[in-house]
C-alpha cells in the first residue's frame, strides 16, 4: 500500500509536470511558417512538393508555376534546410499524400557544411505530427541534440519573446488558427503556398556577404547520403525527381568562379550519376533567367517578390520542355 | 555521445530500467554491457586502446599478487614495471608524439611529419584509474581481482570515463559488485544531482563560452575585455567541469554507487594547495598518493634531502625535497592536461607557487605573529580567498588561450587597457548584440545562485536535505523551476561539449 501511494505520487508529479512542459510549448514555440508549410502538405493534395533551401523559398512561387504546368505545388524550402530535413520531409509528405514530383533546389554551400544545433533546428521536427518519418527523424538526427530540444523546444526563441504575444501564440494553436496574416515582416511576406515574397530593396546599397562556397573535397558525405536516399525514395515511390539551381547574380558568380565552376561539375556529375534531371540556371540555362543584381535583394541570391515571380514562370516552362523531352 | 544529448539520457534511462530489472547478480554485467555499448558508440576503433589497458592492468595484478605470494618481489616490481609501462607508453603514443614531432622539429630544424591520431575517448582517466589499481595491488593495498569482466567494469565504467572522476579500486569495487536494490531516492537524488549539473553548464559555462570565444579569437579587437575575457574563463572552466562531475555523480547514484566528490568549492581556498584539494580532487590524490608520496620517500629524493640539509640547514633542507615533490607532482598534471607547452607550464605555475609557499611558511607564521594576525579573523580569511583566487585567475592565462605568445599577450593587455563596455559588441551568438545584455544578466543572475549555494554548502548546510525535508510540491516546484529555467536561460548559442572530455 505504502509502495503503491508512493508510486502514484510519482505518477502524478510526472504528469504534472508533462502538461505543464506541453503549456510552456503551446504558448512558448511560436507559430512559424514551417507550421503552415507542414499542415499544408499534411492535410491537401500537392502535385509539386519544392524542397530545398532559402533560394528556393524566395525564388519559387508555384502558384505562379501551376498557371503553366497545370500542377499544384507547394514550396517547403526554407533556409537551413539541409539533406537530412529534405528526405525527412519527403518521407512525411508521401506518408499523407501521393505527390507527382519533388523539386529539389540545390545550394551547393549546403554541402559542404554541418548543420549546426542551435537556433532554427527544431524548425522541421517540431511541426512534424506523429508519424514512422518523424520517429526516424528523431532517431537521426534530434536524437544527438542536447535534451532541451524535447522539454523546452522553445529554448531556441527565449531570449526574444514579445510577452504580448505569447497569448496570442497559445490561441492560434489551440484554435489550429493557420491564417497568415502575421507571416510578414518590413522585409517579406508569407504566402500560403509556402512561398515568401522578399520586398525589392535599394541595389546601390547592397553589401557583399560571406556566402557558404562550395569547396572541392569538402562535400559532407552525411549531407550526400541524405540527397542520394532523397532521389532512392522517389524512384521507389514512382515520384518524380528534379534537382535545381536557382540563378546567382552575376557579380557573385565572377567573384567566386572556382567554387562555382567547381559546384556545377560535381553536381552535374552526381545528378548524371544518379539518372535524374539537373536544371542549372548558372550553366546550360544561364541565359534563361537574369543575373542581373537588380533582380535580386542581395548578392547570395536571393530574389525580389516580382523577380521570382517571373523566374517561376521560366522555371515552369524548362520544367515542362524536359518533361515532354522526356 | 554528449552528456547533455537525448541520445545519453534515453541511455542512461534504459541502462537504469535494465539495472533493476534484471536479477541483483547481473547487475555489474548490465552496467559492463552499456558502458562497452557507450564506449563502442563513441568510436569502436577506439575500444582497442581501453580492452589493451584493461587486460595489460588486470594480467600484471593478477602476476604481480601471486609473485608476491610467492615472495618473489623483484619479479613482482618488474611486471609493475613493464604493466606502467605498457599503460602509459600507450596513452603517450596517441596523446605525446605530435608533440614531440613538432619540438623535435622545432630544436634539430628536422622535418618528420605528424600523424594523424585521434584521441581515444577518456584515455586519460582510465589509464590513470587502471594505473592506480596496479599500484594498489603492488602496495597491497587492495587484492587483485579475479573476474576479468568485473575488473572491465572498475575502467569503463560509463558515465566517469569521460571526464571522471578517477576512481579507485578500493571504493568502488564492493559498489561495483554489490546488488543494489530499487530505491526511488537514489533516482530522486541523482536527478537532482544532474539538474544542478545541467544548470551549472548550459546557463554558466555554456554563456560564459560566448564571451570568452570571442575575446580569445580576437584579443586585440576586444583589448578592453581581457580581464573580464580570463574572470569569465575561470567561470566557464568551474561550471563546465563541476556541472560534468555533478551530472556523473548523478547518474552514477541513480545506480546506487556513489563515487568520489572531484570538486568542493575550489573559490573558498586559502591557499594554492587549499584549492587543489578542493579542485579535480581525485586527480590531485592520485597524484598525491602515485607520485608525491613515491617521489618524496625515493632513495634520490633521500639523497638530495641529506645534501640539502647540508647546504641549506636543518630546515630549509627539510622543506626542499617536499617543494621539489611538488614541482615535479605539478609538472606531471601539467602533461596530464595535455600535449602543450601552455599546460606544461599551467603545472609548472601551480607547482612553483606552492614550492614557494611551502619554503616561505616561516616567514609567514612569524609576520603573522609580528601583525597580531591569528588567522581567525574574518578580514584575514576574505584576503586569502582573494588571494588565492588572483593566483589562480592567473594560471588560467596559460590554460585558455591556443600558445604561450597569446597568453602573454592577454596578461600585457589584462594590465594596460580596460574597456568593459566593449563587451556589448560581443554578440550574444547567434541571437546578435541585441540580446548580449540578457545573456549578461543571466551570466550575473546565475552566478549570484551558484554563489548563495557555493557560500550555505561552505557553511555545512546540506541544501538538498533541507529542500527534502519541505512538503513535496514545494520540493517537486523548486526542482521544476531549476529545470525548467535551463530552457528558459540557458545558452541559445550553438551548443558545446564539456571541455574535459577532450583529455
Amino acid at each position: 500500500m505504502h509502495s503503491s501511494k508512493k508510486i502514484l505520487k510519482t505518477v502524478l508529479v510526472l504528469v504534472i509536470c508533462g502538461i505543464l512542459l506541453k503549456g510552456l510549448d503551446t504558448a512558448l514555440y511560436p507559430c512559424t511558417f514551417m507550421r503552415n508549410d507542414v499542415h499544408a502538405v499534411v492535410s491537401e493534395q500537392f502535385d509539386d512538393i519544392i524542397l530545398g533551401t532559402s533560394h528556393g523559398k524566395m525564388d519559387i512561387d508555384p502558384e505562379v508555376m501551376e498557371e503553366i504546368t497545370g500542377r499544384t505545388g507547394h514550396n517547403l524550402c526554407v533556409g537551413g534546410e539541409y539533406g537530412i530535413d529534405a528526405y525527412y520531409l519527403a518521407r512525411l509528405v508521401a506518408e499523407k499524400q501521393n505527390p507527382k514530383r519533388i523539386i529539389y533546389e540545390v545550394d551547393p554551400g549546403y554541402f559542404v557544411s554541418e548543420k549546426e544545433e542551435g537556433n532554427n533546428y527544431l524548425l522541421f521536427y517540431h511541426e512534424f505530427p506523429f508519424s514512422k518519418a518523424k520517429l526516424e527523424y528523431f532517431w537521426n538526427s534530434i536524437a544527438k541534440c542536447n535534451f532541451r530540444t524535447i522539454l523546452f523546444p522553445w529554448y531556441e526563441y527565449s531570449l526574444s519573446y514579445e510577452v504580448p504575444k505569447v497569448k496570442e501564440t497559445f490561441l492560434q494553436k489551440i484554435k489550429k488558427d493557420y491564417s497568415i496574416t502575421d507571416l510578414k515582416s518590413d522585409s517579406q511576406k508569407y504566402h500560403e503556398s509556402g512561398f515568401i515574397e522578399r520586398y525589392p530593396v535599394d541595389i546601390s546599397k547592397l553589401k557583399k556577404t560571406d556566402i557558404k562556397l562550395y569547396e572541392d573535397g569538402k562535400v559532407t558525405p552525411s549531407n550526400m547520403k541524405y540527397l542520394k536516399k532523397l532521389i532512392d525514395f522517389c524512384k521507389e515511390n514512382d515520384i518524380e525527381f528534379v534537382a535545381v539551381t536557382t540563378p546567382v547574380p552575376i557579380a557573385t558568380l565572377k567573384d567566386h568562379s572556382d567554387n562555382y565552376n567547381a559546384a556545377w561539375k560535381y553536381f552535374g556529375k552526381f545528378f548524371e550519376e544518379q539518372g535524374v534531371d539537373y536544371i542549372n540556371f548558372n550553366t546550360q540555362y544561364f541565359k534563361a533567367f537574369t543575373h542581373n543584381a537588380k533582380a535580386y535583394t542581395d548578392y547570395d541570391g536571393h530574389m525580389n517578390g516580382d523577380a521570382a515571380r517571373a523566374y517561376s514562370k521560366v522555371l515552369a516552362q524548362v520544367l515542362n520542355q524536359t518533361e515532354s523531352a522526356d | 555521445m554528449s552528456l547533455v544529448s537525448n541520445l545519453f539520457l534515453l541511455f542512461v534511462a534504459a541502462s537504469v530500467l535494465v539495472y533493476y530489472i534484471v536479477p541483483h547478480k547481473w547487475q555489474w554485467l548490465v552496467l559492463l554491457v552499456f558502458s562497452y555499448i557507450y564506449y563502442v558508440a563513441g568510436g569502436p576503433r577506439f575500444v582497442v586502446f581501453i580492452l589493451f589497458s584493461t587486460i595489460v592492468t588486470w594480467l600484471a595484478a593478477l602476476m604481480i599478487e601471486k609473485m608476491e605470494a610467492q615472495e618473489n618481489h623483484k619479479t613482482a616490481r618488474n611486471i609493475l614495471i613493464l604493466g606502467l609501462i605498457l599503460n602509459f607508453g600507450m596513452l603517450g603514443a596517441v596523446k605525446y608524439t605530435n608533440f614531440a614531432i613538432e619540438n623535435l622539429n622545432a630544436l634539430f630544424h628536422m622535418n618528420l611529419r605528424g600523424m594523424a591520431i585521434l584521441l581515444p575517448l577518456g584515455i586519460s582517466f582510465y589509464t590513470f584509474q587502471s594505473s592506480g589499481y596496479l599500484l594498489d595491488v603492488y602496495w597491497k593495498r587492495c587484492e587483485a581481482e579475479k573476474h576479468p569482466l568485473k575488473y572491465a567494469l572498475f575502467v569503463s565504467f560509463f558515465p566517469q570515463i569521460l571526464q571522471g572522476p578517477i576512481g579507485r579500486y578500493s571504493r568502488l569495487a564492493n559498489q561495483f559488485y554489490a546488488p543494489h536494490k530499487f530505491e526511488g531516492k537514489n533516482i530522486a537524488r541523482g536527478f537532482e544531482r544532474i539538474l544542478w549539473g545541467f544548470f551549472k553548464k548550459m546557463i554558466l559555462a555554456d554563456w560564459a563560452a560566448v564571451f570568452v570565444d570571442e575575446i580569445f579569437a580576437n584579443p586585440d579587437q576586444y583589448s578592453g575585455l581581457a580581464l573580464i575575457g580570463i574572470l569569465l574563463y575561470t567561470l566557464q572552466l568551474y561550471a563546465d567541469f563541476s556541472g560534468g562531475m555533478d551530472v556523473v555523480i548523478g547518474i552514477a547514484s541513480m545506480f546506487g554507487i556513489e563515487l568520489d566528490e572531484n570538486f568542493k568549492r575550489p573559490f573558498f581556498a586559502v591557499s594554492v594547495t587549499d584549492f587543489w584539494h578542493r579542485w579535480h580532487i581525485t586527480l590531485g590524490t592520485w597524484m598525491k598518493d602515485y607520485v608525491f608520496y613515491p617521489v618524496t620517500l625515493s632513495r634520490w629524493m633521500g639523497s638530495f634531502s641529506k645534501w640539502a640539509k647540508k647546504v641549506f640547514g636543518r630546515k630549509t633542507g627539510r622543506t626542499l625535497p617536499i617543494c621539489l615533490a611538488n614541482i615535479i607532482v605539478f609538472f606531471v598534471v601539467g602533461v596530464w592536461h595535455g600535449a602543450a607547452w601552455k599546460y606544461i607550464i599551467y603545472g609548472l605555475y601551480n607547482g612553483l607557487i606552492i614550492a614557494f609557499s611551502g619554503l616561505m611558511a616561516g616567514n609567514y607564521r612569524s609576520w603573522k605573529k609580528k601583525l597580531h594576525i591569528s588567522g581567525k579573523e574574518t578580514w584575514y580569511y576574505v584576503f586569502t580567498v582573494i588571494r588565492t583566487f588572483i593566483l589562480t585567475v592567473i594560471s588560467m592565462y596559460f590554460d585558455r588561450p591556443d600558445d604561450m605568445g597569446v597568453a602573454l599577450h592577454m596578461m600585457k593587455l589584462s594590465v594596460t587597457r580596460f574597456n568593459p563596455s566593449q563587451i556589448l559588441q560581443i554578440p550574444a551568438g547567434k541571437q546578435g548584440t541585441a540580446f548580449t545584455p540578457y545573456a549578461l544578466l543571466i551570466l550575473a543572475v546565475g552566478c549570484v545562485i551558484l554563489f548563495v549555494v557555493s557560500v550555505l554548502q561552505e557553511r555545512g548546510m546540506k541544501i538538498r536535505e533541507s529542500l527534502a525535508k519541505l512538503p513535496l510540491p514545494v520540493t517537486v516546484a523548486v526542482y521544476f523551476c531549476l529545470l525548467v529555467s535551463i530552457g528558459f536561460f540557458g545558452s541559445t548559442a550553438v551548443a558545446r561539449g564539456f571541455i574535459y572530455a577532450q583529455f
